[in-house]
């Protein structure tokens, strides 16, 4: 029987395909690939590799209702690597196969594509915090890239709206990683700087120069090409204020015990040769600088350099380059630093700290940089810097970046040591053991988490420490809050899209509702035949 | 799909017509039985992609009743049943695809008489459809049904054995035959835009209090070509 009907079957397929006249479409036989989520300000977006689509999901709350709206948007041919803006309000998407540039804005109703020709296969792309540039470069690691210029670099200026196509550079460095200076004003005029990373070498790419000789400069962090090779590890930019005439960068590289400086000011003269004059100096930063951060306080520029051998600090005052080192109160070196600004509890004044950790101390350090004086004696143990013992050591450091913290949330790795909320006014710990949450999100003084382990998201009050516990159908993996701050969307584990969204005030089982197959809402209606 | 209703509708009015003119025709009455197997072939993009091809196959029965001859042109009025589905695989089994359909259909086959075992004929029907969508990922079913419409235009040959004069044993008066068709199946566009969970209870209880979301899978238009092999009874009285 199976051999008449498969007979059958074959007769009339060879009729039906010489009817439509057309190979099947191969995406339907490979596994499906979603990449995501990336989260951006207005929605949580997935890239459908088999259907080249975009996904932008959007929950809100309709009557009560939680809801998850799915909007579907056509990428370019093969797209390959996709970044939000720093804005949180778009997607730019490099699509291999029609060598585009797709950049998607999305906002909380509509998703619009423009593109921008390219000329190589970039597989890099640097966002600019101020979204006026893209920077795109080639990573070397190109599996299918015939050839690959590593000096090259792809500049797409958004200040006039997205261009037809991208203006290519090629550097004198082969850039390991790409940066892109805030903007600064010399003269008035705005000038906007991408500096490239190499070993030995920094290249400055003057975005806005009208002359060829000012577009690219490059510096050496070496007296030869035949010393030894220093990578750089770290840049942190000092942009200028309105009255002062240079900007700067640190720069801290993997063999060198000392900052460099590359400061750049506008050439003085009618006609100067150069736009930027650039000036090199070393900066001794304590013994074996590892991280630095620059503090823009009120006594002045500080580069904050956390030890890498020891547990000290060092504090620098950038314009007479003096500088002091401090013991940290901890039992390892500090890896990770966090700066914010809390407001003194006493006098009520806001001013600038930092808090550093390791993950291999449960003491952690929480330094005011204001109150030291830099080549003076050294602070006080307990005024300048404190220290806040935590029950277990910390991992990530979870902080409202958008306003004055005034609270902070510590996790702490695997098994069962709960979490920590810091008060980063009195720099008290309120300790909550369980399950380790494996991300929490903030919201004014309230947070929402979920675990890695068990299928319960919580909610907890950052001032009291007073927290509530719901369950979900499944373990969360990631978890938003949508812009209106009306619902909570949750993503669990599973291919085929399985998200919980809860209406925020509503966080029973009945009130939730589940999906388990968002990916597949309207599958049937992709291309069956090969175009 | 306004276009598939309007061809079913026309088939539903040639079938009517037909049986009137013939109504009247009385020989040997015979009733008729058939088994047989079916497939469709389909370039329908919400079939092709469900499937991962562009046909599958069925089985199916028919009961008719010969109405007689006039001048070796017969009429064999039917009821038919017909079952057809498929089992598949997509996204390299991340997902998996189960449709079926049934289709009840009434017709009648009319068939021109040549020697006295070979019959060329044609057969239209119409009828009611209802079709399952079955989608699983993740371990979850999520099914939707739909109803429609469905209609056969089809022609081929029927071959008959033992077909001798009537006798009064009721040996002579059986008759086996075959037949193959080919034609078109038209069927109305199914959408299936409430995939539903298959496990999760319909009202939340305290071991599942979850509300699952349904979704659109989109539509399947099963139309196509068709073609059968089926073997037959018959017995005059």
């Amino acid at each position: 029987m199976r051999v008449v009907i498969n007979a059958l079957i074959g007769a009339v397929a060879l009729i039906a395909l010489a009817a439509c006249g057309g190979d099947l479409n191969p995406a339907w036989d490979q596994p499906r690939e979603m990449e995501g989520p990336i989260i951006l300000e207005e929605a949580v977006v997935y890239l459908d590799h088999n259907f080249e689509e975009l996904f932008v999901l959007r929950s809100h709350v309709e009557d009560g209702e939680p809801r998850l709206e799915v909007e579907r948007q056509a990428t370019g041919e093969r797209p390959d690597y996709m970044v939000a803006s720093a804005a949180g309000d778009a997607i730019y998407l490099i699509n291999r196969g029609d060598e585009t540039l797709s950049i998607f804005s999305i906002d909380d109703e509509v998703v619009e594509r423009e593109d921008v020709a390219l000329t190589s296969p970039y597989d890099r792309i640097t966002v600019d915090p101020e979204g006026e540039f893209i920077l795109l470069s080639n990573s070397g690691r190109s599996e299918d890239a015939v050839l690959q210029n590593l000096n090259e670099v792809g500049i797409v200026d958004l200040r006039d709206g997205v261009p037809e196509s991208v203006r290519v550079l090629t550097l004198p460095v082969r850039a390991q990683n790409l940066e892109l200076m805030p903007s600064f004003e010399f003269d008035g005029e705005p000038q906007r700087i991408a500096v490239a990373l190499a070993p030995s070498e920094v290249a400055f790419v003057d975005l806005v120069a009208e002359r060829d000789i000012d577009r690219v400069r490059s510096v050496p962090l070496t007296i030869s090409q035949a010393d030894t090779v220093r990578n750089p590890t770290q840049v942190v930019f000092d942009a200028p204020g309105p009255e002062s005439s240079s900007a700067s960068l640190f720069l801290l590289d993997d063999r060198s015990n000392d900052v460099t400086q590359i400061e750049m000011s506008p050439a003085l003269g009618d006609n100067p040769t150069r736009k930027l004059n650039v000036s090199v100096n070393q900066l001794a930063a304590g013994q074996n600088p590892h991280r630095i951060a620059i503090l823009d306080l009120d006594s002045g520029k500080r580069l904050l350099a956390l030890d890498g051998s020891s547990p000290e600090f060092t504090l620098v005052d950038v314009a007479s380059a003096e500088s002091a080192t401090f013991s940290l109160p901890m039992s390892h070196v500090a890896t990770d630093m966090e700066i914010y600004s809390a407001r003194d509890p006493f006098t009520e004044e806001l001013e600038k700290r930092v808090i550093a950790y390791s993950r291999f101390s449960t003491l952690i350090a929480v330094i005011r940089p204001e109150s030291i004086s830099v080549g003076s004696e050294t602070p006080t143990l307990g005024k300048t810097v404190e220290d806040i013992r935590l029950d277990a050591v910390p991992t990530e450091l979870i902080l409202d970046e958008r306003g004055d913290a005034e609270r902070a949330v510590m996790l702490h790795p695997g098994g069962q040591d709960g979490f920590t909320i810091l008060n980063l006014q009195t720099n008290r710990p309120i300790s909550l053991t369980g399950f380790n949450p494996s991300q929490i999100i903030l919201d004014g003084r309230t947070a929402y988490g979920i675990f890695g382990n068990t299928a319960h998201m919580v909610r907890f009050d950052l001032e009291s420490g007073d927290y509530w516990t719901y369950p979900l159908p499944l373990a969360g993996r990631s978890i938003f809050l949508s812009p209106d701050k009306e619902s909570v969307l949750i993503r669990h584990d599973g291919d085929a899209g399985r998200f919980t969204v809860l209406a925020r005030g509503s966080y029973a089982p009945e009130d939730a509702l589940f999906y388990e197959h968002l990916f597949l809402d309207g599958i049937l209606a992709r291309p069956a035949f090969e175009e | 799909m306004k276009t598939t209703k309007r061809i079913i509708i026309g088939l539903l009015a040639a079938l009517t017509v037909l049986s009137a003119s013939l109504a009247t025709a009385t020989a040997a009455n015979e009733l008729y039985g058939e088994s047989r197997l079916s497939t469709v072939s389909s370039s329908n993009e919400g079939f092709v992609n469900a499937a991962g091809d562009t046909s599958t196959g069925g089985v199916g029965i028919a009961l008719g009743y010969e109405l007689g001859m006039v001048d070796q042109i017969a009429l064999r009025p039917l009821l038919m049943y017909d079952v057809q589905g498929f089992d598949g695989w997509r996204f390299d089994g991340d997902l998996r695809t189960r449709w079926g359909r049934q289709q009840l259909m009434v017709g009648a086959d009319v068939g021109y008489d040549i020697f006295t075992w070979l019959r060329p004929m044609a057969r239209l029907a119409m009828g009611d459809s209802h079709q399952s969508l079955t989608f699983t990922a993740g371990g979850q079913d999520y099914r939707d049904t739909a109803h429609g419409m469905s209609g056969l235009v089809a022609g081929g040959l029927e071959a008959s054995i033992g077909r001798s004069p009537m006798g009064t044993d009721p040996i002579s008066r059986l008759s086996l035959g075959a037949n193959m068709l080919f034609g078109y199946t038209f069927q109305t566009e199914a959408h299936f835009d409430e995939m539903t969970s298959v496990d999760a209870p319909e009202e939340p209880t305290d071991e599942d209090p979850w509300r699952r979301a349904t979704y659109d899978a989109d539509t399947i238009q099963a139309s196509g070509f068709a073609f059968s092999f089926g073997v037959s009874l018959r017995y005059r009285f």
